[in-house]
């Protein structure tokens, strides 16, 4: 009967807490049918937040087309996000393939979003301890080549938001078509200005439009990211006059901590229009973010003291990566 | 002795289970005006670097300015009266003057502060209290959005249902004192290239 009870309560503890304390591992893809980028495991000690950025190139002959239509997408439980970025204009970080440059608890420039301002999103996930098997529509693939220098920004979080019991991991899995689709995926990468939530605050909104000039675009996936103040990010299109168009928003996420990937979307822009994000939030009144000002939380990357509201969406056909700042 | 066990585990318990206090308000939603009048605004603006709120006219240049995650934007509000100033909704917008699309858009949820004048104002301090209105980067493949006249409207709206709009043309325009970081402005506010944008740097919010 002891031992009955001495299982039941392990049992009950594991279920508590929640997640896998393991690794989330992926097989890559079988040899010409892909590529991974895999993130070797990492410490997080207790109280830290790791932010990592790390160089790899698109395997293949230089300058040769690479198409994609398949990611999989898989991090540690404990996980902030895993974003991938094409690499651009280097300001204060950049690598060569094989590079990583560690950043911890909001300093270092694996931080430092300047740093990136010009580097399109690829691919991203959020969801800690689980993974994401993204199929891109049929016909839809997104455009590499080879040679191409890419960077996996991972962040883990082991503190009092979030915990890492089993280290930062983790690997992304391309999986390349055999020919050129007939249409490309393009990326929209999106963030509010000067976000500030204070402690005692409830339900306080921000809102803004990203206006992208696109003709007969279709959002195929999205997924909006805020940290632990956040209480509900949702996300529509907007007509060219600025009007919502959807009766009740395409995207909204209350989980902020493990923000869902919403994939198989058929969300058509309207010539002119765009996309419009909301990020509600309230903070408790014996919160602290910035002691130096009023212990309010306000725009950066660091998930214990600091906020976002961030919005990462996936469209065809192809015209520009957008960033709306 | 019993009884009063009893109570003490009833109170125990019923606290233990309401859940986290509702925090204390933080702001008390006194009426800035007169109640028997409508709600009056005048649109104002700041450039983000002397802390003051100037009113726009028709036909003034509003500056574009660098916020914190890049981009370029304009910070505006509105002077107003006649309203409650507790968590109102303040939503500025750039339209196209001719074809009215919007160019864009920034809502946010602000608290007031009555002036000694009789107007109520966001605190200037923080450039969170203001519509941070984005222009730029400009995605758009043909329209300039520094130097070219724009609409530039206001919306504030109470919890109680008072709301006033007020709509001025403008010439948003970049007036940094830096030189390079107003170069860095003309570039993101002017059409998107087909090629795609390379301005000296930006920002990328993560």
């Amino acid at each position: 009967m002891q031992r009955l009870l001495v299982s039941l309560g392990i049992a009950l503890i594991a279920a508590g807490c929640g997640g896998s304390s393991g690794d989330v591992l992926l097989d890559p893809p079988v040899a010409g049918e892909g590529f991974q980028l895999d993130i070797p495991k990492f410490e997080v000690a207790a109280g830290d937040e790791v932010q990592s950025c790390y160089f790899f190139a698109v395997p293949g002959p230089a300058g040769q087309d690479v198409w994609v239509n398949h990611f999989k997408l898989a991090a540690n439980v404990g996980t902030h996000h895993m974003n991938i970025f094409r690499v651009k204009t280097v300001v204060g970080l950049g690598g060569n393939p094989g590079d990583v440059v560690v950043s911890k608890n909001g300093t270092g420039p694996c931080f430092v979003s300047s740093n990136w301002a010009d580097w399109p999103l690829v691919a991203n996930t959020q969801q800690g301890g689980d993974t994401v098997d993204w199929q891109l529509p049929d016909g839809v693939g997104q455009k590499f080549t080879g040679g191409e220098l890419l960077m996996v920004q991972i962040h883990f979080v082991n503190a009092t938001t979030q915990k890492t019991p089993s280290g930062g991991r983790g690997d992304a899995n391309f999986y390349t078509m055999p020919s050129a689709p007939a249409m490309e995926m393009g990326t929209i990468f999106a963030t509010n200005q000067n976000i500030r939530v204070c402690p005692g605050d409830t339900d306080k909104m921000f809102e803004t439009h990203c206006k992208t000039p696109l003709s007969g675009a279709t959002i195929i996936a999205a997924n909006g990211h805020f940290h632990s103040r956040g209480v509900e990010f949702t996300m529509n299109v907007t007509d060219s006059l600025g009007n919502d168009m959807l009766p009740q928003p395409f995207y909204t996420s209350t989980a902020w901590s493990e923000p869902p990937m919403t994939t198989g979307l058929n969300i058509q822009i309207p010539d002119g229009g765009g996309v419009s994000w909301t990020c509600d939030f309230s903070a408790d009144a014996s919160s602290c973010g910035n002691p130096n000002d009023s212990c309010c939380f306000t725009f950066g990357g660091k998930v214990e003291t600091q906020e976002h509201c961030n919005a990462f969406i996936y469209y065809y056909p192809k015209v520009q990566d957008y960033s709306c700042f | 002795m019993r009884r009063t066990f009893a109570i003490a585990l009833f109170v125990f318990f019923t606290n233990a289970c309401k859940g986290p206090d509702k925090p204390p308000p933080t702001c008390d939603d006194t009426f800035i005006g007169d109640p028997s009048l409508a709600p009056e605004a005048m649109v104002v603006v700041t450039d983000g670097l002397s802390g003051m709120l100037v009113d726009v006219n028709a036909g003034d240049a509003v500056p574009l300015v660098r916020p914190p995650q890049g981009g370029q934007v304009t910070y505006a509000a509105v002077r107003v009266r006649n309203i409650n100033r507790c968590a109102v909704s303040l939503a500025g917008r750039f339209r196209d003057p001719t074809s009215m699309v919007e160019l864009g858009f920034d809502r946010r949820t602000v608290d007031l502060v009555a002036g000694a004048d009789g107007w109520g104002r966001p605190d200037v301090t923080h450039l969170s209290n203001l519509a941070n209105i984005p222009l730029c980067p400009d995605n758009d493949p043909k329209r300039d959005n520094q130097g070219t006249p724009a609409l530039l409207e206001l919306q504030v709206t109470d919890q109680h249902a008072h709301t006033v709009t007020q709509t001025v043309q403008v010439v948003p325009t970049c007036t940094s004192p830096d030189a390079a970081m107003r170069a860095l402005c003309v570039c993101e506010c002017s059409h998107l290239p087909a090629t795609g944008r390379m301005c000296a740097a930006a920002d990328g919010g993560l």
